[in-house]
């Protein structure tokens, strides 16, 4: 068992087979290449994206369904070529799971990355930030229609 | 902006080191060559979009952010299985 500490979580324990490899990093971040996917109770359905060598570094995501429900999914072939998977079709006991990273630059505001989703796969701990060719989403969505202030003034 | 047309086989100058050249037109597609110093970033837009958005995204988050957007998306309707 392995431990890092987090500033978000503290100490966090670990084995190596909870670890995610992204091959390719994340843009912005090229040499982060081992992640744990954590979630905490008090704050599902959220998940953290926490760095195992970068302690301090750590993404909030939501599963991309919950965001976007009518999301359509892709993965280019260098992406599919990242999860080892082939060309078509899925290997046997794949289990793909998506996730938008979320950006709380403007905390009121929450937006979601819906031009570079995360795709893991849980069963081979492998994961990458797939950047779509299309131009049909945006990086910065809002994650919600009306802002959090908007919100309160509508229910007191 | 410099705007420049250009066919298949030619190119242009960027500042002393940088050399782009036009390969192959390919419908809507053109294949473009970049000759640049190693140290010099050469980025597709939507991977910089997304790099400025992760880079924004690594700062911490304040906890009652984080517990309001968690509580709107526990609220929001499942979605729907075909």
């Amino acid at each position: 068992m392995q431990s890092i500490e987090t500033a978000r979580f503290g100490t966090v324990r670990f084995h190596d087979q909870e670890v995610i490899e992204f091959p390719a990093g994340l843009p912005g971040f090229e040499q982060e290449h081992s992640f744990l996917l954590i979630e905490a109770a008090e704050s599902v359905p959220l998940k953290f994206l926490q760095s195992v060598s970068s302690p301090q570094l750590s993404f909030v995501c939501a599963p991309i369904a919950l965001v976007s429900p009518s999301y359509e999914l892709m993965l280019p072939r260098q992406d599919r070529d990242l999860l080892a998977m082939p060309p078509e079709g899925a290997p046997s006991g794949m289990i793909l799971e998506w996730l938008a990273i979320l950006c709380f630059a403007r905390p009121e505001e929450p937006t979601a990355n819906l031009l570079g989703p995360v795709a893991i796969r849980r069963d081979v701990g492998l994961g990458v930030q797939s950047i779509r060719e299309d131009a049909r989403y945006s990086a910065r969505q809002p994650l919600f229609s009306t802002t959090i202030a908007e919100e309160q003034t509508v229910c007191s | 902006m410099l705007v420049i047309r250009r066919r298949a086989g030619e190119g242009f100058l960027i500042g002393d080191s940088i050399e782009v050249d036009i390969l192959e037109i390919d419908g809507n597609q053109v294949k473009i060559g970049i000759r640049a110093p190693r140290e010099t970033s050469i980025l597709r837009r939507e991977i910089a979009a997304t790099r400025d958005t992760n880079l924004d995204s690594a700062q911490s988050v304040e906890a009652t952010a984080l517990e309001h957007a968690s509580k709107r998306l526990r609220l929001s309707p499942p979605p729907k299985k075909d």
